[in-house]
This record gives structure tokens, sequence and C-alpha cells, in this order.
């Protein structure tokens, strides 16, 4: 179940939120925990086992939090063995056939690949799980008393599936005690909507011509769709994930809770450093906190710095999937962000109009090399981009083709390139409160419902062929 | 030891944690087990065998629903193979499979009345882009020239309809066209399938349903102005769907599988008595297409290799 769906919508949330304001303060961590296990519930149906991992998970990590902080010597002992367990079961659904078919291909060994089904958000809730137990240990927090108010934390529907990574001091005296005003209610249905709009308005519907480029074959494209292509991949995963972000935030908002923000308009950066500040901000404070900073940070000698910078942007790659393209993407955004820091970074600060430009090239082709999985379908992409590295990309069966995909997409090019600027956020904060605001975000709303009705239940407008 | 104490519940409750582990780890690797590729006799498609696809199928082998179909009394025109300026005076109407072979295949010189969403139910209705014509309807376009060769090819989005009531209305615009211009071979083409994955998980858009309706529209065929033919013998796994390979929506082919099926087109052209009368051999006026050799054809087409 995800959050722009109808079931989520118009079943769970209405259920859930009625249950949840209709309890004390005192159970209603306990509410949440359940509900959030009914919403796993939901997305792991086929696998119930998935289920009990997960509890076993919450208990184990609670447990482990327990003995790091109330223990003097074994601190460590603890940590490892909940760092261990947590990755364990990464590593097994996520990097498992990775490994296998690396195997296969380097030993000629004939293991068949499993069929692993990745547990939802086990990539999120395991550095969760992670940071709670370092900072633990760190003595950042207290290790959690209830059993319940750290499976709520875990199980946290708004942020169960797609994060924001919210780390456990952030929310831990929220768990305890927390506000539940008709305002923040508000405002949490505020950032819902907008969110949900980012998700279904934009980002789905400029997604299609990146799946419609695919459907063409990357080999048949002309070089000006293929620009075009990268450009609504870029918009299309930047809208997903964060109107995803902001609908967490604004469910937590209804919940009582202050989730952390995700996305600080990344698309405005002037170079990668920068972008990575204001992109996916909790993951990158994640890795910060619990790689970059107890590995040395760059409060050591520049070789050690650039080993450092090294792990972390490799890990990062490796954790967005179990693919060689994520390495690969890591290992760019590894050597990009080590040349800005001791060459180029300082320029392109400097001098804003060149700083755009070399991110509006750069940034939709580092999304190129995370897009596309598949390295011989990576090279024919690079080759229609730049037809005069390969033997000039090859005929084009229909050299017009961006004319036809541009009068299809150009009003969400116009509307993602708007809303990538920070301009939406300052009429909204202006207007806040004219009831034109309102009436826009009711508009954005059912409109939303709209194109998820008829994406889901009308195949006679859906399917067409 | 006495700390032990204090923290052994703590302790013995994480340990008895660990111990369900591995029982998890086995029931989750257990049921990861590859699975078994699938059945050969999964697809419930009819034999593609059953469906006409020459000329002489299409008139001596009519489905046993559709007994009231002629055999022509004139022996049967056969397939010819012609090289691409045979299209110069053909019209395609179609679905968004049609409009990729207008984009993607290499008959540019032929006409296009064609969009996505394109169906028996509103093809009437709306104008299409056609080149050298402009904006213009079906009806506008049938009175204002006059085509030699017609192919259709719809049926994919009618799939959620009353069957019945697809063939006749089918059955209708064939009728139509025949009336529009009397002087036109119609060349029906069969509804390319889909793949098995989609034929298996798709409420409507199944390969039985497109062998059903393609079985029925082949019988529209006379063998003397209305003719079938079956691309799905180019494209077609061993289970008898679309070849996974050959697209990656499981619907439409690739880009570069289009010009498989325009070689396959040129492979599969009727050429009347009319037509061949007017050779290339005859004054300037005639059209400009020859019929060539299958071995000429293959010479000249490097993508037949694949077929």
């Amino acid at each position: 179940m995800i959050f722009s769906s109808l079931e989520f919508i118009f079943i769970f949330m209405p259920i859930f939120l009625i249950v949840y304001s209709g309890v004390g303060s005192r159970a209603k961590n306990l509410i949440l925990f359940a509900g959030s296990l009914v919403f796993y519930s939901c997305g792991v149906i086929e696998t119930p086992i998935y289920i009990l991992l997960m509890f076993v998970t919450i208990m184990m990590n609670f447990l482990t939090g327990q003995l790091i902080g109330n223990t003097k010597r074994a601190k460590k002992f603890w940590l490892m063995i909940g760092i261990i367990f947590n990755f364990f079961w990464l590593a097994l659904f996520k990097y498992t056939n990775f490994f296998i078919e690396n195997a296969n291909s380097l030993f000629g060994s004939g293991i068949s690949l499993r069929n692993l089904i990745l547990p939802i958000g086990i990539s999120f809730y395991t550095f969760q799980n992670v940071s709670y137990l370092a900072d633990v240990y760190r003595g950042t927090v207290k290790a959690e008393s209830s059993f319940v108010n750290y499976g709520a934390y875990i199980t946290m529907f708004p942020q169960l599936i797609a994060g924001p990574i919210v780390t456990y001091k952030t929310v831990a005296e929220q768990l305890r005690k927390r506000k539940h005003t008709i305002k923040s209610f508000d405002e949490g249905l505020r950032y819902f909507t907008i969110g949900l709009g980012s998700k279904v308005i934009l980002a789905n519907q400029i997604g299609n011509l990146w799946t419609d480029i695919a459907n063409i074959g990357y080999d048949s494209i002309s070089t000006k769709l293929a620009w075009m292509g990268i450009f609504a991949y870029s918009f299309q995963i930047y809208f997903d994930f964060c109107g995803y972000s902001l609908m967490a935030i604004g469910l937590g908002k209804l919940l009582g809770f202050d989730l952390p923000q995700n996305f600080d308009h990344p698309y405005m950066s002037l170079t990668m450093t920068e972008f990575w500040r204001r992109w996916h901000i909790t993951l990158g404070s994640w890795f910060k906190e619990n790689v970059y900073f107890p590995l040395g940070g760059s409060r050591c000698s520049k070789g050690r710095t650039v080993f450092n910078l090294a792990v972390v942007w490799i890990f990062t790659g490796f954790w967005h999937g179990a693919s060689w393209n994520f390495i690969i993407w890591g290992c760019g955004l590894f050597v990009i962000i080590t040349i800005e820091k001791f060459f180029t970074g300082k320029l392109f600060n400097k001098i804003k109009p060149l700083g755009h430009l070399y991110m509006i090239l750069l940034i939709p082709l580092s999304w190129l090399v995370f897009a596309i999985t598949d390295f011989s379908q990576l090279g024919i992409y690079f080759g229609k981009l730049f037809p005069i590295f390969s033997d000039g990309g090859g005929s084009v069966p229909f050299p017009t083709d961006y004319l036809k995909y541009w009068n299809i997409y150009w009003k969400f090019f116009i509307g993602g390139l708007i809303c990538s600027t920070p301009l939406p956020s300052l009429i909204y904060k202006k207007f806040k409160k004219s009831i034109l605001t309102t009436a826009v975000l009711l508009a954005i709303f059912w409109f939303s419902v709209y194109c998820m009705y008829i994406g889901l239940n009308d195949p006679f407008l859906y399917f067409r062929f | 030891m006495k700390k032990f104490k204090l923290y052994s519940y703590t302790i013995l409750l994480l340990i008895s944690m660990l111990l369900v582990c591995p029982w998890i780890f086995a029931q989750i690797w257990k049921s990861s087990r590859p699975q078994k590729p699938p059945k050969q006799n999964v697809s419930t498609a009819e034999p593609t065998t059953t469906t006409p696809n020459d000329v002489q199928d299409t008139t001596m082998n009519s489905p046993d629903a559709q007994p009231q179909t002629e055999i022509p009394t004139e022996p049967p025109l056969q397939f010819q193979n012609v090289s691409t300026s045979y299209f110069d005076d053909a019209l395609f109407i179609g679905d968004s499979r049609t409009v990729g072979i207008s984009e993607y295949g290499t008959l540019k010189n032929a006409s296009y009345f064609c969009n996505t969403g394109m169906s028996v139910y509103n093809l009437g209705k709306k104008s299409e882009q056609v080149k050298d014509v402009g904006n213009i309807t079906l009806e506008a376009l049938l009175t204002q020239k006059q085509y030699a060769k017609i192919y259709i090819m719809l049926g994919i989005n009618e799939l959620g309809y009353e069957f019945n009531q697809t063939v006749t209305k089918y059955h209708e615009w064939v009728n139509y066209l025949r009336e529009k211009q009397p002087d036109a071979i119609i060349i029906i083409q069969g509804n390319l399938h889909v793949t098995l994955s989609r034929s298996q998980t798709d409420s409507y858009i199944t390969n039985p349903n497109i062998n059903q309706l393609n079985s029925a529209i082949s019988s529209f065929a006379d063998g003397e102005h209305i003719f079938y033919i079956d691309p799905n013998e180019l494209f077609d796994d061993e289970t008898g769907s679309l070849n996974p390979l050959f697209s990656n929506d499981t619907v439409h082919l690739t880009g570069s599988h289009y010009p498989e099926w325009c070689g396959w087109l040129c492979t599969k052209a009727i050429v009347t008595p009319e037509m061949a009368a007017a050779s290339p051999t005859e004054p300037p006026t005639a059209p400009s297409w020859e019929i060539i050799t299958s071995d000429e054809y293959l010479q000249s087409d490097p993508n037949n290799n694949s077929v």
C-alpha cells in the first residue's frame, strides 16, 4: 500500500485517524505501532513471515539497545552484534543475487539465483536501527525503555517505506510527548496534498516519457529525444521521491510528529557537493554521522579524507541498489565531489551561472547511470546523447520523434522546471492563509485522486494502445 | 555474574530472538527457490497454424464457426515479394502498433491513418494527421484519395468490449472500406500477440482473446478483394506469445523490430492482375514497384535474417 493509492487515502487513513484520535495519549504509540504493522502487513501479504521478521528485528534492536545502554564493558560487543544482525538481513535480501551473479561470472559456478522479495522499507529501517544503536553507544541518546515506543518508532508508517530516515534522537522526545493541534493537523494535510500532487501529477506523468523511451528501445531514438528523456527522468525521480517525503512529513504532522525535511530544492545547487546536502538530506546525514565522521571525516590528512569520501560514496551507491551501475554511479559521485572539494568547487560557487550550467548537465547524466542498470543499454544511450563519440549514433528511423513527445509532455517539463525552483514554496508561504491557496490545494488533491482513479480502475481509459 | 543476573532476562530474550532467526532464514531461503520456467502449455493460445495466414489458408481453412465463407472459384491469388515502392499507394489504418510501423518502419512512402487508442468504435469519429493531406477524417480521406491497397489492423483496444459486437463493427468497417474504395484490395492484419507474462496477468489483453478475435476477423477474407495476414508468425515465441525479446512493454515491439515487420509485409503482397498489368515496364505513369524474388528480397533486407 503506497500513500498515493486510493485504498490508503480512503480506507486506511480515515480508519487509522479515527482510532488514533479516539484513544488517550498513553495509548497512541500502541495504536501507532499496531496500525503501522497492519500497514506493513498489507505490503507483505504474500510473505507473512516478513511480519515475524519485522517483529524480531524490532525486539532484537530494542534489547540490544538496552544492553548497550545499560552495560559498561560489553557495549562494543553488543553494538557489533546489533550491526551484524541488521546488515545480515539487508545483505540477504538485497545483495544475495548480486553476489551469486558475480561469483558465477567470476568462477564459472552455476549457483542459481534466489527468488528473494525485498521486504518493504528494509533499506530504510535497517539504517534507523543501526543509527539508534550507534547513538546509544555514543551516548547521544538514552536507550528506549518502552518496547511499544521503539516499535512505533521503527514501524511508524509515514516513514516506513521510503524515508525520510528519521533517526531515533530526532523523535525520542516526541515519542513520549507530542502536541496534537488542529493547526498541525491542517498543516499536515497541506503537506500531504503537495506531496501527493508532486508524485501523481508531476512525477508519474513526466515519468511516462521515460517509459515511452524504454518501450521504443534506446537504439531507435534521436539525440534530442535522448536528452529530453534524461531530463524527464531527472524530474520524475525528484518529484517522486520529494513528493513521497512530503507526504511522509505531512502524515507525521497528522500524528503529532515533526519529521525532518528531506529535500531542499536540490536542483538549484551549484555543485554536486551542495546537491547532496540538499537531496535526500537524511541519508546524507546518516552516512556523515555513522560512516564519514567515525572514519575521521575531513579532519585528517588529504589522502585519508579522499579515502573516507570514497568509502562513503561507494557505499551510498551500493545502498541504492545491488548492481554494478550503482557502484559506478557512487564512484562517479566520489570523483566529482573530490574534484570539487580540492579544485573546482570554489569556482562554481563564485560564478553562479557557471555552477548552474555545470549542474544542469551533470545532474541528468548522473541520473542516467543510476537509471539504466544494463551496461550495454547504458552505452547505447550515451551513444545517442553524444553521437560524436559513437558512429553518428546510427540511423534514426523517426528523426522528429522529439517533436511528437514534446507536444505531449511540454507542460510537465515547464511545471517541473518551475517547481524545481523555490518560487512555488515562496508563493505558498506568502499566501498560505489565503482562501485561494486552500482552493488550489483542494484542486490538486482531487485532481490527483482523479488521476489515481483513471490509472487504476478504468482500463478503457488507461490501457490505450 | 551479578551483572548477568541483572540483565539475564534481556540477554536470554535476545538469544531466543537470535535462535529464531535461523528458522526464519531457512523459511525465506526455502521460499526463494528459483521459479521453474513456465510450462509450454501454460498459454491457452490456440495454435497459430489454425489461424489463416496466407491466401489459400484463408479461403480453404476458414474457422468452423463461419461455414458460410465462400470458396472462390477463381485460382486464389498468391502472396508475392515486392519492393517497398509497392506501398506508394497503400494506406495503413490502425492503432498504436500501426503508429509504430509509421514511425519506426521502413515504409515511409505509405500513407497512415492511425493513432494510439484507435478502435472500431472510434474510427470514424476523430480526424488524424495524414501525410500530404493534413488533418482529416477517414470518410473525407477515402472520398478525396484513392488507394490501391488498404491495410487495417485494429482490435486490441476492443478486447474489453463485447466480442460479437466488436466483430460485427469490424465487419462493417471492412465493408465500408470496400464500398468507398472498390478498386483497392484490403489486407487485414491479425492483431499482434502480447507477451506470455502480460497475457497471464491481464484480464482482457490476453492471447486467447487476441486469437479468438483474429480468428473471427480472418473470416472476412474472400481471397479476391479482402485478404488476411498474421504478423504473429514473425514475432511469436514457442508459447504462441509475443517474444519478450522484441518488446519492453509487453504489448508493443521496440523500435528496432518494425523494419522486420515492414520487410515481412513486402513478402505478403497481393498483386492483382490489374496491378500486374500496370507493371514497371509500362510508361512512366505506371507504378514504380516491381515484383522481386524472395532471394532478392532476402539480400536486400539484412533484418530479414533474424526473422
